[in-house]
């Protein structure tokens, strides 16, 4: 089946000013995402996801790369053919005030996307607002609410809303539930969930949750400075991670159980600036096992499972495991329970 | 070069060569338990100017911390608790007004004490790092400057000592290239730079206590992992305290000492934190704890999507199933053609 989005090669470089010198937010990134699928897209802050998603979204131009949808190249795509594609492809912001100017009230915050992609009448605007506040599970008596007096949750909603106006087959979530609360969180997750399957909606899922994509995403892809260091099926990825940064992420995920006493890697060593990057692995500076030849030269994919590959060389030989060990102070208090 | 031939596959339940098994605990002989009072809170209450009646956003507020301890702030969003955070260090901006309560800092007052006084506290005694990292800097100074102007605020040195220790604060708080970084105004970082910036800024003077309002929000795993250890070790070096508002219950399980709940301007709940995940006593608690364990199950397996609850978990899953040999080996067989492979 025709990927629904496809990513060649893309790499984004800001130029930095009057000094010169360029930030090198993603550099040569590859993806595809099927039809009905959701791709998580994890790493840190700074990494490039946002920058990534904004490009396939062509809401930012690639320096380099080709951006594909439905099997169209839409690199170039411009003017008009542009913006009637950007009713096919919409996003959804961590923050939903963000999104959602505070001056218009919610019926003319979805409204706004109708009157721009379709011709329908008044009337039948209205209608098609109500149906989606329903489909996001509000009813109409937020139809002349302000935004600011939604909670985030509701807030959220009105931005999935809004999104889902011109019934665009793809959507960038881009932390869409990482200004929210626990309980809020998991109900718009579900949300997110019931209406990619009703209506058959594929998703490039951005976030540092690795516990939500774990539970949300078909396929995972890691993200370190601008590159993907493994990508694969979510389980295989998070039960056998195999480049060392991704066991690392692992590794540092935090129980919400206090008896569990954490045991990870451990990490030291500075995060290269994007502005001057390393000529070989860009996780090198900060990984336990890295050789020689790894600062040397950028390493390839290599493949470790069906659809499951990592960069890493050290994978050749198998030896690519970290040590886990227990971080260095326990709480004070974990300590006098051990003198107990 | 990697060695072109491949290595024999080591037996079934044999670790993987290059992972020892885990180094037995190492209690530090570094860490200590709470010490004296550092912060005492009592009845404090905080209200904003509402359409109608005022927003009573802190109703019952006390609360308190002692040296070496870091204890968590919880509760779902407008309960309350940036309101706290900020009412602590005279920081609640007109029309929101504290009404009522006493705060003290080793015995000393801080609700009564003029803004200049409390000035010379913040930033020395108390750290803080509020929730909104951009919101919090200024856009039109360089960050460097930023740190530096906080390092000359309250320690005489020369502007090249402190630019210098501006540079190493960066530094600390996993700043990539800070030599070059301190050029940069807010703008230009990300939303977890801008971050580390603030936690670089709060922090330059070692306060004694620091108040922390969802401070590794936007922080990678790893990275919120160093900053933890380090702001733990620190606690323990230097008899300092922190209050840590935060969503994340594992931040909370793994780091905190003890544990206040807030729903709607109250603690309802605070105990330690063992007691609060193994006998949540209010029902909102034994609701977040509950969502929280949950969390570590993900509520949803379509498909083929799952995870487990932590690294040490996965380690510790016996793998005997065929299915679990059977992707083993087609794993293998994977990682075989791909050195065959030009
Ligand atoms: N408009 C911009 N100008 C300059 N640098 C930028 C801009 N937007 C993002 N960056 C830089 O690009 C890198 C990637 O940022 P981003 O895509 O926001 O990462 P993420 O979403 O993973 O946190 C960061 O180093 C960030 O500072
Ligand atoms: N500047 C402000 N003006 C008016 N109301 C405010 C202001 N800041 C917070 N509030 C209100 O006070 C309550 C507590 O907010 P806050 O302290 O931010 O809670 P939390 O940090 O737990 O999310 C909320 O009802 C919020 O709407
Ligand atoms: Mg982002
Ligand atoms: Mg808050």
């Amino acid at each position: 089946m025709t990927p629904v989005l496809e990513l060649d090669g893309l790499v984004k470089e800001f130029p930095m000013g009057r000094r010169g010198g360029v930030v090198h937010a993603v550099n040569g990134v590859s993806l595809a995402i099927a039809p009905g699928e959701t791709l998580g897209v994890v790493g840190e802050s700074g990494s490039g996801k946002s920058t990534l998603g904004r490009m396939a979204l062509r809401l930012l131009e690639p320096t380099q790369g080709r951006i594909r949808f439905e099997g169209q190249d839409i690199t170039r795509l411009g003017g008009g053919a542009l913006r009637a594609w950007r009713a096919r492809a919409q996003v959804v912001f961590q923050d939903p005030r963000d999104a959602l100017s505070p001056r218009m009230d919610v019926r003319t915050l979805i409204e706004e996307p109708l009157r721009l992609h379709t011709d329908l009448d008044a009337t039948a605007r209205l209608e098609r607002v109500v149906q989606l506040l329903r489909s996001v599970r509000l009813d109409e008596g937020y139809l002349t609410r302000s935004p600011r007096r939604l909670s985030g949750g509701e807030a959220q909603r009105v931005a999935i809303a809004r999104a889902l106006a011109t019934d665009p087959t793809f959507l960038v979530l881009d932390e869409p539930t990482s200004s929210l609360d626990l309980h809020v969180r998991r109900s718009i997750l579900t949300l997110l969930d019931t209406l990619q399957q009703e209506r058959g909606l594929t998703y490039l899922l951005i976030s540092h949750d690795l516990h939500m994509v774990a539970a949300h995403a078909d396929q995972v892809a890691v993200m370190y400075l601008g590159r993907i260091v493994e990508t694969g099926p979510a389980r295989e990825v998070f039960e056998h991670p195999e480049h060392p940064y991704t066991q690392a992420l692992l590794s540092a995920t935090l129980s919400a159980d206090p008896t569990v006493r954490p045991s990870r890697i451990l990490l030291q060593g500075e995060i290269p600036s994007p502005i001057d990057l390393p000529p070989g692995c860009l996780f090198a500076s900060r990984c336990p096992i890295a050789l020689d030849a790894c600062r040397t030269a950028p390493p390839e994919d290599r493949s470790v499972g069906p659809g499951h590959s990592a960069a890493c060389i050290r994978i050749d030989d198998r030896t690519n495991r970290l040590r886990t060990a227990r971080p260095a102070a326990p709480r004070a208090a974990a300590l006098m329970e051990a003198s107990i | 070069m990697a060695d072109p031939t491949p290595a024999p596959t080591p037996p079934e339940g044999t670790p993987p060569e290059g992972t020892p098994p885990d180094p037995p605990i190492a209690v530090p002989h570094t860490a200590r338990p709470p010490g004296e009072v550092l912060l005492e809170v009592d009845g404090l209450q905080v209200e904003y100017p509402g359409e109608g009646d005022p927003i009573r956003a802190v109703r019952t507020f006390d609360l308190v911390i002692r040296e070496r301890e870091l204890v968590g702030l919880v509760g779902e969003s407008g309960s309350g608790k940036s309101t706290a955070a900020l009412a602590l260090m005279g920081l609640v901006r007109p029309p929101g007004r504290v009404t009522a309560g006493h705060v003290r800092l080793r015995g000393q007052d801080l609700l009564g004490r003029s803004d200049a006084q409390l000035r010379g506290v913040r930033g020395r005694e108390i750290g803080l790092i509020t929730q909104d990292a951009r919101a919090a800097l200024n856009p039109l100074v360089r960050i460097g400057d930023q740190v530096a102007n906080v390092v000359r605020a309250h320690a005489r040195v020369d502007g090249t000592t402190a630019r210098r220790r501006a540079v190493e604060a960066l530094r600390a708080v996993g700043i990539p290239d800070p030599e070059r970084r301190v050029r940069a105004y807010p703008h230009e970082l990300s939303g977890g730079m801008a971050q580390r910036v603030l936690i670089a800024i709060a922090t330059v003077h070692d306060p004694v206590l620091l108040i922390a309002d969802e401070p590794t929000t936007g922080l990678d795993v790893t990275v919120q992992a160093q900053f933890l250890d380090t702001l733990q070790r620190r606690v323990q070096a230097t008899d300092a305290a922190v209050l840590f508002v935060t969503h994340d219950l594992g931040i909370v399980a793994q780091y905190c000492d003890r544990v206040a709940v807030m729903l709607q301007g109250e603690i309802v709940e605070q105990a330690d934190v063992r007691t609060i995940f193994s006998a949540p006593s209010h029902p909102y608690t034994r609701e977040l704890v509950g969502l929280a364990r949950d969390r570590d199950v993900p509520e949803r397996r379509r498909r083929d999507r799952s995870m487990p609850s932590s690294q040490a978990e996965v380690a510790e899953t016996p793998r005997s199933s065929a299915e679990a040999a059977e992707a083993r080996s087609t794993r293998r067989a994977g990682g075989r053609l791909a050195r065959t492979e030009p």
